[in-house]
């Protein structure tokens, strides 16, 4: 197992199963004055700042204990531990499935996707993770165990502290149990994916599909080289190479798909797509695969959350400067409906990925909106926060750090503002 | 009872500079309107404050700082906690002249409000866009968005779509030193701790919202509204059960009992079956054949667990006059008794049944009557005690059985509040749920956001650590029915109960 971060090694790691003992390992770092970095499956290990300070690794990996199923009440229990693949399978005999997808879910844990407020393919019509979380139970920098909301699909009771904990990347305690609202599985799914040879027209007939009158489980628009390769996925004979893929996945009853289907394709078609093709649940799920290997393989690689106009906008400006400038392949996968789109780039050396990766930031200072440089080389890491400014708010910010981890025992240096 | 003995006219000179001497009310007859909301406490402050901008309300912070007054934001008054009520001799401000709709983005679907906006105008003003704002607590009509913020209100079409905290994108809000803030944006995300999710439903502790940036919905292709009666409540917590475990997420999902059928007959007529002991009210939405598909379900799950009648509408108006009964509910109750003590408790969908039975038997131990009226999808029980408030026995059967049917709810796992919030009414309730870590915790957000009171805090300085809304939602802040003569003793804290 590979515990390093941005380059650094623990003195120590630590593997607690039971909250006990996890409670039992953040006291003693506390006590000793060491830091800590929490770790799940380390899927989105590469996001954050580099570590101010990194003792002990926490990894949670075998921290599952049970999970609190209740099919009736479509809610879950499940402690930190437990991948998401793990859950869905348990979730998926009922009917029913975590309301929000990660990538690379086999490996991804729910506490891990929780704490760096993960994206996935459906947030067009799910949102973001925090909007199903009713309850979370964390451990404190000291070692001490609290819990807030609740495990009931409706909760205010006091302040919602797991709100504040989503996102957090453990910087203000550790996510250890986490309560969600679940989502019943539709009984029809398919995927339309249609290619374009232009990018407005792609990105014309997507947004008419995030303002028409059903909203699409996901809408996501792929521009760059990464557009063939989600095209060809499914053995698509082979498109020419300057194409944008829209993919537009569909859930509800039968007949409601049935007639969504229909509506996309007749958009696509009278639209002027180049071509489309209509896939089955499993088909399908070779495309999405692929857009996951695309964001695994980046070695650039960068989340911009706009309106998601804005994030149309931005992504072609960016794609403009960078032909001019660099030389790279440059891929941006959009999720209209969320507003969310993430930059990709494999430049050919290490020179092109400092130019390229700085060309980006600065693109995307420039945007109204938020971002994160999610993957980039470690030169570049040091000098420059991989998190955009978020204004006067970052004194707040400290202040509530301050308040849970004074002596920055958790995940140090790592946040927004090196927080 | 707090009452407002002597008047800081320097106070009030302070702030009749600041907002325009129109805008400062003092009078002692003046102040009694702002004295209580929906629920049953009082308080009178020591004056109200009408701002008209954003930076108005920050200088009247500052002013309530220089003179060590305490601050309580208020809307519409119509919490049903004593979120409104102001403690300590507060200041009131009252944002009822923020009411701009400032920005729509229609293709983006976002609007930015003022916090004085009342929660049906926004759906009203947008409505020409084809797009709602989704949130719609039964007091919409007169119930403000910034209240709605400082409650995370909820209301009947939440089962679906969620209740506040989900539809807000980001807040401008002005802290306790009087600095505006931006939490959030007009993204669905933003980076650095989410602060607009601890804000929303932090009842006014932590500083006041100044503008609103929320998501707004398309409108529906479709709707179609079911009403079915039944004999039992027990048939119609099953179908509730039945239509979940089909797969399906109703819209709205809401029930009403025998007492509130009685209660609204007189009022609507709607002339439901005289043996009827509980109305269920169904809604989907969406395109037509989605609503085809559900509808279908839905009414055979209602025939199988032996539905007496059901009524159908799929136009405006019929479905007006199909809710009405639901809608007019509580008002309703005025029949009955003339006070009404509506509670506020969730419990797990699958515990309904049971949780419904206690509530009937705790009525009936304590002698006092009990109406229904709930959004049955979410396990969001409304209880309503129906009491007379001249007779203070009566006050105080009432208050004893809320806190009755709060236990019963959180014995069956379930929580304080789905959409009310804590406010005076359910401090004491808190250890039921929260241990001292729990609330030491939440206590440590609230310090980061106004600051720590100094130990050599001058006496009669308000703590700094309370400055927003002094007295609400920690326990020890207030006692609920104190107005009544309630004392502390009245309420039992039963210990903490584990969440694992």
């Amino acid at each position: 197992m590979n515990y390093s971060v941005d380059g650094l090694t623990p003195k120590s790691i630590e593997r607690p199963e039971t909250i006990n003992e996890l409670s039992d390992v953040l006291s003693t770092v506390h006590s000793h004055g060491l830091s800590a970095i929490p770790l799940g499956g380390r899927t989105r290990i590469k996001v954050g700042n580099i570590p101010s300070s990194y003792d002990v690794a926490i990894d949670l990996s075998g921290f599952i204990g049970k999970i609190e199923h209740e099919p009736g009440d479509m809610t879950v229990v499940v402690n930190a531990g437990v991948t998401l693949s793990t859950l869905n399978k348990l979730l998926a005999a009922e009917g029913q499935r975590m309301p929000f997808e990660v990538r690379n879910p086999d490996k991804a844990t729910i506490g891990g996707s929780v704490a760096s407020n993960a994206p996935g393919h459906r947030q067009s019509s799910t949102g973001g993770i925090r909007d199903w979380v009713i309850g979370m139970q964390t451990v404190l920098a000291d070692g001490t165990v609290t819990k807030s909301g609740g495990r009931v699909v409706k909760n205010v009771q006091g302040y919602e502290m797991h709100r504040l904990n989503t996102g957090a990347f453990g910087t203000l305690g550790i996510v250890s149990q986490i309560a969600f609202k679940l989502v019943p599985i539709p009984a029809e799914q398919q995927t339309i994916i249609a290619w374009f040879d232009d990018d407005k027209t792609a990105a014309s007939v997507g947004m008419s599909f995030v303002n028409g009158v059903f909203m699409p489980e996901a809408i996501t628009l792929v521009s760059g080289p990464a557009a063939k390769r989600v095209v060809t996925a499914n053995g698509e004979s082979l498109p020419p190479d300057n194409i944008w893929a829209l993919l537009i996945r569909l859930g509800g009853g039968v007949r409601s798909v049935e007639r969504q289907v229909n509506e996309v394709v007749g958009t696509v078609g009278s639209q002027g797509a180049s071509g489309f093709s209509v896939l089955d649940d499993s088909e399908a799920s070779k495309t999405w695969s692929e857009l996951e290997v695309i964001h695994k393989q980046a070695e650039i690689s960068a989340r911009l959350i706009s309106r998601p106009s804005i994030a149309l906008t931005t992504v072609s400006s960016i794609e403009k400067h960078l032909k001019i400038n660099a030389d790279s392949d440059i891929s941006a996968v959009t999720d209209l409906g969320f507003g969310s789109t993430t930059i990709t780039a494999n430049p050919s050396n290490d020179a092109e990925s400092l130019k390229v990766a700085k060309l980006i930031n600065n693109q995307l200072l420039e945007t109204s909106g938020s971002f994160v440089i999610e993957a980039c080389p470690l030169s570049i890491k040091q000098e420059m926060d991989v998190f955009s400014h978020v204004g006067n708010s970052i004194n707040l910010m400290r202040r509530i750090k301050h308040e849970f981890d004074p002596n920055y025992t958790l995940n140090p240096g790592r946040f927004v503002g090196k927080i | 009872m707090s009452t407002n003995n002597s008047v800081n006219s320097n106070l009030i000179s302070d702030l009749s500079n600041a907002v325009g001497e129109q805008y400062v009310i003092w009078q002692a007859e003046d102040l009694l309107v702002y004295e209580y909301d929906g629920s049953i406490d009082k308080a009178t402050p020591q004056a109200v404050v009408l701002p008209e901008t954003a930076e108005e309300v920050s200088e009247v912070v500052k002013i309530a700082n220089k003179h060590g007054a305490y601050i309580v934001a208020r809307g519409a008054g119509t919490s049903l906690s004593g979120g409104a009520v102001p403690l300590r001799d507060a200041v009131v401000i009252a944002l009822t002249r923020l009411t701009s709709l400032i920005e729509v983005d229609a293709k983006n679907r976002i609007a930015i409000v003022e916090p004085g906006m009342i929660n049906l105008h926004l759906s009203q003003r947008v409505s020409h866009l084809g797009l709602f704002y989704a949130p719609d607590p039964a007091s919409q009509k007169t119930c403000t968005i910034g209240g709605n913020i400082g409650e995370n209100a909820g209301g009947p079409h939440c089962l679906a779509l969620g209740v506040t905290t989900n539809h807000v994108l980001g807040l401008e809000v002005v802290l306790a030193d009087g600095s505006l803030n931006w939490f959030g944006g007009t993204e669905r995300e933003s980076t650095g701790y989410d602060l607009r999710g601890a804000f929303v439903g932090s009842e006014g502790t932590l500083g006041i919202v100044t503008k609103i940036a929320v998501r707004l919905l398309p409108k529906p292709e479709t709707i179609h509204s079911m009403l079915a009666a039944f004999t039992t409540m027990d048939a119609a917590s099953n179908t509730v059960s039945a239509i979940i475990a089909a797969g399906m997420i109703p819209s709205a999902l809401e029930m009403m009992d025998r007492k509130t059928i009685d209660a609204v007959e007189p009022f609507y007529n709607p002339g439901y079956p005289a043996e009827a002991e509980a109305v269920l009210i169904v809604e989907v939405d969406g395109l037509y054949e989605a609503v085809e598909e559900q509808t279908e379900t839905i009414l055979s799950i209602c025939n199988q667990n032996g539905a007496m009648e059901i009524r159908e509408a799929d136009d405006e108006d019929t479905r007006t006059k199909l809710w009405e009964t639901r809608k007019g509910a509580i008002g309703a109750y005025g029949t009955i008794a003339p006070t009404y003590y509506l509670v506020d408790g969730v419990v797990p969908r699958t515990k309904l049944r049971q949780v419904l039975q206690q509530v009937d038997q705790i009525a009936a131990e304590l002698n006092v009557t009990v109406a229904n009226v709930f959004h049955a999808g979410d396990g969001n029980i409304h209880p309503a005690i129906l009491f007379n408030e001249q007779n203070p026995d009566e006050v105080k059967q009432a208050i004893l059985a809320g806190s009755k049917i709060l236990e019963a709810c959180v014995a069956a796992g379930g929580a304080l509040s789905g959409e009310h919030g804590i406010g005076i009414e359910k401090q004491a309730y808190m250890p039921l749920v929260f241990n001292e870590n729990d609330l030491e915790a939440m206590s440590r957000l609230r310090t980061a956001f106004i600051g720590e009171s100094p130990d050599n805090e001058p006496i009669g300085v308000p703590s700094l650590g309370e400055r927003f809304n002094p007295g609400k939602v920690f326990p020890g802040g207030a006692i609920h029915g104190e107005a009544y003569g309630i004392t502390s003793e009245s309420f039992r804290s039963t210990g903490t109960q584990d969440w694992q």
